[in-house]
């Protein structure tokens, strides 16, 4: 299989410093939350704000070398991420985060056998007969699962009232 | 310690009959069967037999209920082997080196190792609740949030220490799970803490998801991009390469041993199963002769896990038929069920309903035994399945991460919290930042935290109280020792 | 289309309410949202209640329960307001429901949910050491002015620690309150000699009590508990003394164990749900759970449910105003 197009979207360096950015900020909402409670020491021991203030405080500063280091390194970086590898990311990840777009609105079960279909068939390039069948009988196999043998009701959108189930 | 044995043997006259063997049956399979389903566990099984069993004895109910708990048990690690995705927070440690494993074409044994490993771990903690039954309660009592707190620290650095990587990303990698578990109510002053008003994150950021999306998720993504590692595995299945992996197990008698002991160290001293299969992983990773190579597939890796998972799992048993304490979530679920049938637990149960308690540890010998060889008649089926392509199986297994997600608790906000984590678990991977203190953190550090200010409370803030009893003293010795092994380890490695 | 839709929602409107002002009775399973963890009174409260509906069919329908205990209960109470308009959901817990959100910033307020019934009233006793050298209240008041005696409970501002600061103001002492995660750890803290006293209802601390390891000093009630076979060697439920006549003059501290719906409810389904659970008050299982428990069976619905929230909501204020719990 070829990874198709090796165009580096993302270095190693730059990844080292998005994340620890963002580890960064982190520690500062985490500091900043830590804030409506009360950081101190009391005569009892630590209150509430205390542990998740340091946590914050500690993240912030680790995050910070972590930043301070990858910035001094000289050198040419490895790649992180080409451009083919991320199309493939996104190739599975859109379909996905659709999938748990229509959970909502049409419930688990058909998100699920569409989500199926798009990833195995059209992603995936299985044939279509062998992705249908997939697309349909693993949601129905986890209805009856879930929904009668378990009893443990997942969302079901417009085929609850058709069922009479929760 | 005569008198227990004697004691066992009448639970043995009560459990070795048809109707339990046959019950026992039904109910490990039940579990294997609820363990191996994505969002299913121990929990739904025991709310779907509870009512069932309203009709039976209370032994018989009991029976039922601890063989599918068997079983899930057992199940739950299937799911981690085969796909990475931890079913029970008990069964993490076991995708550190199960899951390499299973992707290098060694599904087959890695699930016999693993069944294997957790039958000896479970008959192990059994033998050690016979001998040890009536002083166990005793021992137990001792423990106050001082030494709670003690015992957490124990798992914390024996795990940390041993640990190799960059000391700083395991540092970022330990404050983010740490600052996970205190999101939601403090339990000390009962405020909301880091919930910035959202009405989702007041019952806390849920464990099981952050899990599935770091490993599950995170996984998949990661095959995804690198389409070489997409393949399918070709593996063994056949009965004898069961049996042959069956035949090599004993060779990792030390790490057995050593496991189940710390397994039921964990167990005795409340630390319960999740910390019991990371402390023995950790300390399997320095003491093992193949210790560097724990988690990129290595069999002894595997078995330190699993087997201090189940041995904990059992030896915490006793203390909670004798205290009313859970050790896990799970095990919460079966003492209401407990409850609903009017046994209270407490320290006179041994004494009023003898036959009951010893009926039931009578039955664990039992049922564990079947639940391994059950679990073990499944390999070859569960091994089939790494064959199906990944483009088949890589949309399934997300799918099976959502709906595992769901299911925690009902709720949207969590599936967009797992797809976060996918995210950040493929990132910090890929970057080298080791996610297994991420995870200890998050099990741990709010109930070190609790302990930690309950204790501060009760000695009025003073520090001397780590120190207060004997008990204390031991224990932070052993702390002591921890880091003395792992700065001595890290000078040598400069030197 | 805005129009048509608008005309289409007030059609099945009136055709919703139509039905509804006929009768109700559930037309899917129910769902029980236990607002605990599991094994907790409430899970066993729910679960009984779930046992004696299917034993004696008082409802057509499945029962499912589900645990959401998240937050001291938060978790279920919010998920119980997102079903507005439901009848297929019945939320299970305490009076949690209008305490937290008086010192916790949480997602609902008393009167958005729809009460249904209270059905039972758990006792408060305290609970010491068998070794404490106070065996009365009166004893253990001055113990405490004299030296810092340490009390456990389940959770912080919580019932046990409400009640243990009215103790205080009443009694006019100082003592430390450690939270612990359950009543049952705070029962076993006390059994391992590590707390001096804690608040337990009688179901958390009787397996300690049988065993000797924990003494009862009184109870928290107007008169003294349900007479009984003897739970120890010398004595029942009955043996233990009234705090208030032990000279600490507190009337009367219980627990409700309630029912809700979610928020705008049909009255024929609030009378539907209420009329299910007087019949499983009134069932001999149902006496048999509240003598286990050792608790008080009371009915209160409608009106007079009500009436009982809002006077403990101003009593409680006054405590949680007095120690400055309030959320602002």
């Amino acid at each position: 299989m070829p990874l198709g197009d090796e165009t580096i979207v993302l270095s190693r360096r730059q990844a080292e410093i998005g994340f620890a950015i963002l580890a960064g900020l982190a520690g500062f909402v985490i500091l900043f939350g830590a804030m409506e409670h009360d950081t101190g020491w009391s005569r009892s021991g630590p209150e509430a704000g205390y542990f998740p203030f340091r946590l914050g405080m500690l993240l912030m500063a680790a995050s910070g070398v972590i930043l301070l280091r990858v910035l001094l390194q000289r050198g040419p970086s490895e790649p992180f991420l080409s451009w083919g590898a991320a199309k493939k990311l996104l190739a599975f990840l859109l379909p996905l985060i659709g999938f748990v777009l229509l959970i909502g609105p049409v419930g688990l079960y058909l998100a699920g056998a569409a989500y199926l279909f798009v990833a195995i068939g059209l992603i995936g390039r299985v044939p279509w007969l062998k992705s249908g069948l997939i697309a349909v009988l693993v949601p129905v196999f986890l209805f009856i699962a879930f929904e009668y043998a378990f009893k443990a009701p997942l969302p079901k959108g417009p085929l609850g009232p058709l069922f009479g189930l929760i | 310690m005569v008198e227990n044995f004697t004691q066992l043997m009448q639970g043995f006259a009560v459990s070795l009959s048809a109707y339990h063997i046959a019950l026992m049956m039904a109910g490990v399979m039940f579990g294997l069967v609820v363990g191996v389903m994505p969002g299913l566990g121990a929990p739904n099984g025991v709310s779907l037999l509870l009512p069932l069993t309203f009709t039976m004895e209370p032994v018989s109910a009991v029976i039922l209920l601890t063989s599918m708990y068997w079983g899930a048990l057992i199940g739950g690690s299937t799911t981690s082997i085969l796909f990475n995705i931890p079913g029970e927070p008990s069964s993490i440690a076991t995708t550190f080196d199960g899951y390499p494993m299973a992707k290098r074409g060694e599904a087959t044994k890695a699930l016999t190792f693993a069944f294997l490993s957790s039958g000896f771990g479970a008959l192990f903690g059994v033998v050690v609740v016979t001998l040890l039954a009536s002083s166990i309660t005793k021992f137990a009592l001792l423990f106050s949030p001082v030494e709670y707190f003690l015992v957490f620290v124990l798992a914390f650095a024996s795990f940390i220490a041993f640990g190799a990587g960059s000391p700083l990303k395991t540092i970022v990698s330990i404050l983010i799970g740490l600052a996970l578990a205190s999101v939601g109510m403090d339990t000390i002053s009962g405020s909301m803490r880091l919930t910035y008003d959202i009405p989702e994150l007041i019952r806390g950021i849920s464990f099981l998801v952050v899990v599935i999306g770091l490993f599950g998720l995170g996984e998949l993504l990661e095959t995804m991009q690198n389409p070489y590692a997409a393949k399918a595995v070709t593996t063994r299945l056949d009965w004898a390469e069961v049996f042959r992996s069956a035949m090599i197990w004993p060779r990792h008698y030390a790490s057995l041993l050593r496991s189940a002991i710390i397994g039921c160290w964990m167990g005795i001293a409340p630390g319960g199963p999740t910390a019991a299969s990371f402390m023995s992983y950790g300390i399997g990773k320095r003491m093992s002769r193949n210790g560097a190579n724990f988690g990129k597939g290595e069999p002894d890796g595997l078995v330190s896990a699993e087997t201090a998972d189940q041995a904990a799992g059992s030896a915490a048993m006793l203390p909670m038929l004798a205290l009313g304490l859970p050790s896990s979530a799970t095990a919460a679920v079966l003492l209401g069920g407990l409850l609903i049938w009017g046994i209270t637990p407490g320290p006179t149960l041994f004494r009023e309903k003898p036959e009951f308690v010893w009926g039931l540890i009578s039955s664990m010998y039992l049922a564990n035994v079947v639940a391994v060889i059950m679990a073990l008649a499944t390999v070859p089926l569960f091994a089939r399945m790494m064959q199906v392509p990944f483009s088949i199986t890589g949309p399934i297994i997300a799918m099976i991460c959502v709906i595992g997600a769901w299911t925690v608790a009902g709720a949207p906000f969590d599936l967009w919290l797992l797809m976060v984590f996918g995210v950040v678990g493929f990132v910090m991977k890929a970057l080298d930042y080791p996610l297994a203190p991420l995870v200890l953190g998050m099990v741990l550090g709010d109930r070190m935290e609790d302990a930690f200010r309950q204790s501060m409370l009760l000695s009025g803030g003073k520090f001397s109280a780590f120190l207060g009893s004997p008990l204390a003293v031991v224990i932070s010795s052993l702390i002591a020792l921890c880091i003395l092994v792992a700065v001595m380890g890290a000078v040598r490695r400069r030197a | 289309m805005r129009g048509y839709r608008s005309k289409f929602l007030s059609a099945a409107f009136v055709i919703a309410s139509a039905v509804s002002a006929m009768a109700f009775s559930p037309s899917k399973p129910v769902e029980f949202v236990v607002t605990a963890g599991a094994g907790g009174g409430t899970d066993i409260f729910a679960r009984t209640i779930q046992s004696i509906i299917q034993k004696h069919n008082l409802m057509s329908q499945p029962v499912v329960v589900t645990l959401k205990g998240g937050g001291s209960g938060a978790e279920g109470f919010v998920y119980g307001k997102t079903g507005a308009g439901d009848p297929h959901r019945l939320i299970f817990g305490t009076s949690n429901q209008w305490l937290l959100p008086m010192v916790a910033k949480v997602g609902w307020k008393r009167e958005e949910l729809t009460p249904v019934a209270a059905l039972a009233f758990d006792e408060f006793l305290l609970w010491t050491r068998p070794d404490a050298p106070w065996k009365t209240a009166g004893e253990l008041v001055a113990a405490a002015k004299a030296g810092n005696i340490k009390v456990g409970g389940s959770q912080s501002k919580d019932l046990d620690e409400t009640l243990l600061r009215i103790v205080e103001q009443v009694a006019g002492i100082k003592t430390t309150y450690i939270p612990f995660k359950s009543g049952g750890e705070a029962a076993v803290q006390l059994a391992g000699g590590h707390i001096d006293l804690n608040t337990n209802n009688p179901a958390e601390n009787v397996g300690q009590w049988k065993a000797g390891q924990a003494r009862p000093i009184c109870v928290f009630s107007p008169t003294r508990l349900a007479a009984g076979p003897k739970v120890t060697d010398t004595m029942a439920w009955s043996d233990i003394p009234t705090c208030k006549e032990q000279g600490l003059a507190i009337e009367e501290y219980k627990m409700p164990r309630v029912v809700y719906l979610p928020p705008n409810m049909p009255a024929p389904a609030v009378a539907f749900w209420a009329d299910v659970l007087r019949k499983v008050f009134a069932t001999d299982e149902w006496k048999e759970y509240i003598a286990r428990t050792s608790q008080t069976g009371t009915f209160l619905a409608g009106e007079e449910f009500t009436r009982f929230m809002v006077a403990d909501e101003a009593r409680s204020r006054k405590v949680f105003e007095a120690e400055n719990w309030l959320v602002k």
